[in-house]
């Protein structure tokens, strides 16, 4: 995991390099038009990111649910909360995005003009939510898929396995609520 | 993402862990009042699939024996790491050609010693065996075969069971390398295996020879460990290693008063168990698949013991002397 974030972080960096290289304008001298495109690539990242990460955990936590029902179909509800953990990141990242939209004006009327600088900001509020969702629906879904495996065999417990999940989901609403306040910071 | 591919089947395998009887079960099947009270108690178990009214006590191990196929095909089914399950049902190829070779050389009939839950069916081992064709074997298994059906007429049958032993715990000590736990338990496995051929060989025939014969190696304990202590008169559990310690005190203590290593066995599986109950907390690895095998082969052995010692009339003190701990 860990290996594959410094692979991503390359591959921008060296987009940006090659970008600044080809078309001789600095990342931080840019033309006013990219204020905006930078606040949509902002906004696109967190829900590509915390979607990712959703879409994972969710594969891991329902796969194991799968398992455990096709030896014993009976306890659905049970598990139904552990699968469905994950997902809430994916959701944290469209909320953040939806807040930049709105503060760029994609809903209502013509979109603002926005600075390279406002951009910027934008982009780089959008980055704790996007990447605390991402890794915390993965290893979310690897504490719900334990929590369903504990459950397989202490049909009790279900209440501890969801509390430990919660535990994980904590630091995606960090994530979240520091994108919250970057995003409202910006001075338009 | 290397986890994704575990969370399925880990699921079913948690699931299916539930019917693995556990100790309270078994003693109140070893409290069974005979037999027919054993087969009564275990039609609640899964072992009650296989059987029927008309099943008498005495067909045990037909119950038994497909139960345990049974098992063998889910995991072959579900494990997301063939390589390591194989490992087990590798033993049984092994074991197999044990038998086969042993029947070849002396010409007697093994036919009810063979287990067909081995990765090759008993025909075409025994083709193998016989030179008729050439299928498809383990390389290891294959390279032994080789090397015994060469030296067929100059070799005994201890030197085959070696052989073929020792083959086997290289090959799966050299498989489980990147398995921490996997490692631990067959470094162990060839520990106790050196430790019961020492103790045989030292107490029972004082055969120092045939001891450097079987020795394998890999194992935590040298060599030289086992050559220095054969010059002791007196053996005590802490001249090994304190991980055996308890294990050698019993198998001695007993020793000096049946004149009989027995218990070394039991000792040696309830070990070896015991090492692989760690795997219940392993969630996306294959060990916990090879730890289901090796917990339901224990059950087995376990049911056996129970209806072989009920069906014989004998005592529960002594039944329950010889039972394996559970897994669960």
């Amino acid at each position: 995991m860990k290996s594959r974030l410094i692979v991503l972080f390359l591959i921008v960096t060296a987009g940006l390099i090659l970008a600044e290289e080809q078309t001789g304008i600095s990342v931080t001298n840019l033309p006013s038009s990219w204020g905006l495109a930078l606040a949509a690539f902002g906004a696109a990242i967190s829900v590509f990111l915390a979607g990712i990460g959703s879409s994972m955990g969710i594969g891991l936590s329902a796969s194991a649910a799968a398992g455990v029902m096709s030896e014993n179909p009976a306890g659905f509800g049970r598990y139904l909360v552990l699968i469905a953990l994950p997902g809430t990141q994916g959701i944290y990242g469209f909320v953040a995005a939806f807040l930049i939209l709105q503060r760029i004006g994609a809903f209502k009327g013509p979109l603002k003009a926005i600075t390279p600088d406002q951009g910027w900001y934008f982009f780089f509020a959008a980055l704790p939510v996007a990447f605390a969702c991402f890794l915390s629906a993965v290893y979310q879904g690897k504490v719900c898929a334990n929590g369903i495996y504990m459950v397989a065999k202490q049909s009790k417990e279900s209440g501890k396995a969801i509390v430990m999940g919660v535990f994980v989901e904590f630091y995606a609403v960090l994530g979240l609520l520091v994108s919250f306040f970057l995003i409202n910071a910006v001075k338009m | 993402m290397g986890d994704s591919k575990y969370a399925y089947p880990t699921g079913a395998l948690r699931a299916k862990e539930n019917t693995i009887i556990d100790r309270h079960k078994i003693n109140s099947l070893a409290d069974a009042e005979n037999e027919y009270a054993l087969l009564n108690l275990l039609r609640e178990t899964i072992y009650g699939d296989f059987i029927t009214e008309e099943t008498t006590p005495s067909s045990f191990e037909n119950i038994l024996s497909l139960t345990f196929q049974r098992e063998c095909n889910f995991i072959k089914e579900i494990t997301p790491e063939p390589n390591i399950t194989n490992l087990f049902f590798l033993k049984y190829d092994f074991f197999n050609a044990k038998a086969l070779m042993k029947s070849s050389i002396l010409d007697v009939q093994t036919e009810n010693l063979y287990k067909d839950i081995g990765l090759i069916s008993i025909d075409d081992l025994k083709s193998y065996i016989n030179e008729e064709s050439k299928p498809k074997l383990n390389n290891a298994l294959k390279e032994t075969l080789d090397s015994i059906i060469k030296d067929k007429k100059n070799i005994n049958l201890f030197e085959i069971e070696t052989r073929l032993d020792k083959s086997y715990l290289h090959y799966a000590l050299e498989q489980s390398d990147h398995y921490l736990l996997l490692k631990d338990f067959h470094k162990s496995w060839i520990d106790l295996t050196n430790i019961c051929s020492f103790l045989r060989f030292k107490l029972d025939s004082d055969e120092i020879e045939l001891f450097k014969y079987s020795f394998v190696y890999g194992g935590y304990l040298e060599k030289s460990v086992f050559l220095n202590l054969w010059k002791e008169e007196m053996l005590k559990s802490s001249d090994f290693s304190n991980r055996y310690k308890s294990l050698i005190e019993t198998a001695l203590e007993e020793y000096q008063k049946e004149k009989t290593l027995e218990i070394m066995e039991k000792g040696k599986d309830n070990f070896l168990l015991k090492k692989l109950q760690n795997a219940k907390y392993l969630s996306f690895a294959p060990e916990p698949f090879y730890a289901f095998l090796l917990a339901r082969e224990n059950e087995i052995k376990i049911l056996r013991i129970l209806f072989v010692g009920m069906i014989n009339k004998m005592s529960r003190e002594k039944i329950r002397k010889m039972l394996r701990v559970s897994y669960v």
